[in-house]
């Protein structure tokens, strides 16, 4: 680097010859755009503004899209692809109907994680809130049917699937706690089946209802409300009135089936007797073949109650 | 130029120069970043200022980079729905604007160039005047044909460093973000460019007396 580039370098500037920049000066000021070109551009570009800002023209877009501007449907079509690879077996196929306590159910939740994997992480949550959905439909499908036996099962798949939801949709550092995330249409469907239930197999939804997040007086009212209208409603929701409970059948140690008059806790009381601000879902049995990180135990209940 | 079209000009510039003077509009005084703000921020009228500011320093770039007059009035045409297209995506990051609208347009010339390679002889249409004597065109058609064949001789970079420093109306730093050059080596290749054309246009006798 020779002194001139070391002086220029440090911004000084040089003195040019006068005589040569004059003339290129004068040059460049006889270098004009035609009037009547330069007012129609104008009018062009305030035109081309407006449309681009009201939506009628696209802004350009680099060559190389970005990961992230991949359209909505066109990652649910790059998923769904995905997904029909995975799922697309015989076995794959079946498993999709299973209900809980069948021996494919757990290869219907395995293909869930693996489709919960192969998701972006912003899509996640949604894929969690859709797996919960399935998990009601299979509670109601049951409850329909009259299977109650297989209730306890499948609400360890719903508190699993709300546990999973919580951990998605709360911030990881001071965000809403779980038990401020809302799941309201959720707490509607528990409280639905609570009302059809039978009596043994209350605590089991109970728990569920409690891991929602659910207040006392809103799962009071429902219940109130569904057991008014029990009989009355049709359709997807509709769950008929379970037969009565047989007499060997027991309550839950931990969980009292919560009579109409009592306010229902909002958490699971603990060995001592006191409700958890924070409850924790209860981990899944080994039946439905879910081998994901399962909450802890810590209300007093093993694999199910005894029926 | 018929007589018609003279009286009618005429009478524009006397309605022009006796017009009352226009209230002072809340865009008036902004610098050329403040406008572009303005603009993305969806004020129509500053998109209307931005382009009164940029149009000549854009043409004329573009005119003494691509010589003919037809290229430079689609170019500039291309450059400014380039700009206005991608205003919304347009993000300061302490970079001036016009910074990032000289680098539209350079890579409009850059590929216009490389797509019509067969440059035509220069031409001095750029250079003329309708209020000039045949005799002044001649000189000034001559002087111009010079400056122009002087500066071809220059190195593509001085070359590119003098139109945005003198034709653009850029400052050394941002020419230097329109090249993707430090701002040194900007000047450098404009003082070197001159020095160039001194030797190159000036008589010999000339340098030496100088």
């Amino acid at each position: 680097m020779t002194l001139l580039d070391r002086m220029l370098e440090r911004g000084v500037e040089m003195p040019i010859d006068p005589m040569i920049v004059a003339r290129i000066e004068r040059h460049l000021q006889r270098i004009k755009p035609d009037p009547l070109f330069q007012r129609r551009l104008r009018g062009q570009v305030v035109n081309r503004y407006v449309a681009t800002r009201e939506g009628m023209i696209a802004t350009t877009q680099p060559v190389r899209l970005p990961r992230r501007s991949l359209s909505a449907l066109g990652r649910g079509m790059l998923y769904a692809s995905l997904l029909t690879a995975v799922s697309a077996t015989a076995v794959g196929a079946a498993a999709q109907q299973s209900l809980p306590g069948d021996v494919l159910f757990g290869v219907k939740l395995e293909l869930e994680s693996i489709r919960m994997e192969l998701a972006p992480a912003d899509l996640r949550d949604e894929l969690a809130a859709v797996a919960l959905d399935q998990r009601l439909d299979e509670v109601e499908a049951l409850a329909s049917a009259g299977r109650w036996e297989r209730i306890d099962a499948a609400v360890d798949a719903v508190v699993h699937a709300e546990a999973r939801l919580v951990a998605l949709r709360t911030p990881p550092a001071g965000g809403a706690t779980p038990s401020e995330v809302s799941m309201p249409e959720h707490v509607d469907r528990l409280t639905a089946l609570l009302a059809a239930a039978p009596d043994a197999e209350q605590p089991d939804l109970m728990r569920a209802l409690a891991a929602s997040g659910a207040s006392p007086s809103e799962i009071h009212s429902n219940r109130d409300h569904q057991t008014a209208n029990r009989g009355q409603r049709k359709g997807k929701h509709a769950v008929p009135v379970a037969p009565p409970a047989s007499a060997d059948s027991e309550p839950s140690a931990s969980v009292e089936p919560t009579p109409a008059a009592t306010p229902v806790p909002t958490a699971m009381p603990t060995d001592s007797g006191e409700l958890d601000p924070s409850p924790t879902p209860r981990q899944h049995g080994g039946g439905n073949g879910n081998k994901d990180d399962k909450p802890p135990n810590d209300h007093g209940k093993g694999n199910g109650p005894t029926k | 130029m018929s007589a018609f079209v003279a009286q009618a000009l005429r009478e524009a510039e006397r309605r022009r120069a006796t017009a009352p003077a226009a209230e002072p509009h809340a865009l008036d005084g902004l610098t050329v970043d403040q406008l572009a703000e303005a603009a993305i921020a969806g004020d129509v009228e500053a998109v209307g200022r931005l382009y009164d500011a940029l149009v000549l320093p854009i043409y004329r770039y573009v005119a003494v980079r691509v010589h003919r007059p037809e290229d430079a009035e689609d170019l500039t045409q291309l450059v400014f729905e380039r700009i206005v297209s991608s205003l919304p995506r347009y993000r300061s990051r302490g970079r001036p604007f016009e910074a990032w609208a000289f680098r539209i347009a350079r890579n409009a010339v850059i590929d216009h160039v490389r797509r019509d390679r067969a440059h035509e002889p220069l031409s001095d249409r750029h250079d003329t005047a309708h209020d000039e004597t045949p005799d002044r065109l001649t000189v000034r058609g001559e002087e111009v044909r010079e400056l122009r064949s002087a500066i071809r001789r220059l190195t593509p970079d001085q070359q590119e460093a003098l139109a945005l420093r003198f034709a653009a109306g850029l400052t050394a730093e941002e020419a230097a973000q329109v090249m993707g050059k430090r701002a040194g080596t900007v000047r450098g290749l404009t003082f070197r460019g001159i020095a160039s054309l001194r030797r190159l246009l000036l008589p010999e006798e000339e340098q030496v007396a100088r």
